[in-house]
């Protein structure tokens, strides 16, 4: 905490080494969060790119209530909810004007891969609701609350139902 | 601050659905520091990725990235205007669509176009050539219809087929699936060639290379070289045959014939070449034929068949032929 204060401080002043130290130990970390929210690979890396030029370039008035960490999660957290927003109701806008009636659960792509196509057959074989959660949020990229929405069910019983299928993956291919 | 959240499975899962909050996020960063959390991590990862692989987390290179960062630092540019990664942010993704007017949750939401119109083609009497923006393209043919945008989003290339035939050949790019909507089905495919046929409520699909998906939110399937599907719009489930590249003659303008009637002959002729073939004897369509047409005239193909088999051709316009002759038993 000290350490962190300390380099805090030192990008204040515009001590570039302690930008680069900070930027080395949390980019990794904060791409992958940013992955997961987004999805794709390089606006999670612009987004967390973005985020510490705006750091470098606001350094005078940075004001660190927490932690450094804690910072810049959520300021990646934001930035990513938002486009994420946008997203949604692009694939909504999408959904409705072109194929109205699939209202179910879309399917994956032509998998070119053997461990894909044997995973396609796993999750086939899992418990309905737990397939019908586990693709809706992983083919629809239906978020846990409209999930919970659609099908009338907790997003306690999303959070279990999701990880049962993975763990169930797992337990299949483990090698 | 002390950490209070506690890793397990549904907090990974949560995680990886792009569900977690920063707080659970760094909790996991923090317990992902031990070696052995982070293997037990990457395997759940691995199926993740694995159950739709053309959206996989891919490793940073810190390096590269800090040395972009530099730059863009160095420049004083404003980050708004420094963006050069190769793809643009998902607010541009929205304006991807024409003006959308949407209601959602009772509130209306109104994006703007920021990029050209799609197109929206409709191929009348004659066969129009697509050439998409990524080199693939497709071959309409007669009275059919097809919406594409001039560029393609950044996940994947996606067009709207809403009635009569097309050929599509597809540059392979396993990046970004190429996905035809049509009113019945959804064809989604990385790299191949195949046909889609939409007439009245029927969706017929046939590929003539690779790999193809068609999928409803009822049934799924999985089509190769060769094969075809079928499904009408009150059907839950596909149905799957050979598939017979005659079909889509008009695109490719090749035919292959093995031992195969003249009346299916004339038949896929009438369809690719638009023509109509008069037979003056029902006997004529009985004959059997084995060749093949790469690139030839009606006329031409016609009279090389009717000389083959014994029989004679007349041409009576542009687009009219009378068969004549003795056929066969």
């Amino acid at each position: 905490m000290l350490e962190h204060d300390r380099l805090v401080q030192q990008i204040k002043e515009g001590n570039d080494e302690s930008f680069r130290e900070i930027f080395h130990a949390y980019y990794e970390g904060l791409c992958q969060y940013a992955f997961t929210l987004l999805r794709d690979m390089d606006d999670a890396e612009d987004v967390v790119q973005s985020m510490f030029l705006k750091i470098w370039e606001k350094r005078q008035a940075l004001n660190i209530n927490h932690t450094f960490k804690s910072y810049l999660y959520k300021a990646v957290y934001h930035q990513c909810v938002n486009q994420f927003d946008h997203r949604a109701v692009r694939v909504k806008f999408q959904e409705r004007v072109t194929v109205d009636k699939s209202h179910g659960v879309q399917q994956p792509e032509v998998f070119p891969h053997e461990l894909e196509e044997r995973i396609v057959a796993v999750i086939k074989t899992l418990p309905k609701q737990c397939r019908t959660i586990f693709m809706m949020s992983r083919y629809e990229e239906m978020r846990y609350a409209e999930i919970a929405k659609e099908l009338d069910i907790s997003v306690n019983t999303i959070e279990n139902q999701i990880s049962k299928a993975l763990r169930i993956l797992r337990e299949h291919f483990k090698d | 601050m002390k950490n209070e959240i506690e890793i397990n499975d549904e907090l990974i899962a949560k995680y990886l659905s792009g569900e977690a909050s920063p707080e659970e996020a760094i909790a996991l960063d923090d317990w992902l520091q031990v070696p052995a959390n982070r293997l037990h991590f990457r395997a759940l990862q691995k199926m993740w990725e694995a159950s739709f692989p053309s959206k996989s987390y891919r490793p940073v290179v810190v390096e590269s990235a800090w040395a972009n960062v530099e730059k863009r630092k160095h420049a004083g540019l404003k980050t708004a205007e420094t963006r050069h990664l190769p793809k643009s942010n998902a607010i541009f993704k929205i304006a991807a669509s024409v003006l959308l007017i949407l209601s959602f949750g009772g509130i209306f939401y109104l994006y703007q176009t920021k990029k050209p119109q799609d197109v929206s083609l409709s191929s009348g009497d004659s066969l129009k050539h697509i050439r998409f923006e990524d080199h693939s393209m497709a071959i309409l043919n007669r009275n059919s219809h097809l919406v594409y945008p001039q560029k393609f989003a950044n996940e994947q290339r996606e067009v709207q087929f809403t009635k009569g035939e097309a050929f599509f050949n597809i540059t392979p790019d396993a990046e970004k699936p190429f996905i035809v909507h049509t009113e019945i089905a959804t064809i989604k495919v990385l790299g191949t060639a195949f046909n889609v046929l939409v007439k009245a409520d029927t969706l017929e699909v046939s590929v003539d290379h690779g790999k193809v998906l068609v999928y409803t939110s009822t049934d799924t399937v999985y089509l190769e070289k060769g094969e075809a599907a079928f499904l009408r719009a009150s059907d839950t489930a596909f149905k799957t045959q050979g598939s017979n590249s005659n079909v889509w003659a008009y695109a490719t303008h090749k035919f292959v014939f093995n031992n195969t009637s003249v009346s299916e002959v004339f038949r896929y002729v009438e369809k690719a070449q638009d023509c109509i073939i008069h037979v003056a004897n029902p006997e004529i369509g009985n004959c059997k034929l084995t060749a093949t047409f790469e690139s030839v005239s009606t006329d031409y193909m016609l009279n090389l068949i009717t000389e083959a088999l014994n029989l004679s051709v007349t041409k009576n316009d542009d687009r009219t032929f009378t068969v004549e002759g003795e056929g066969c038993h």
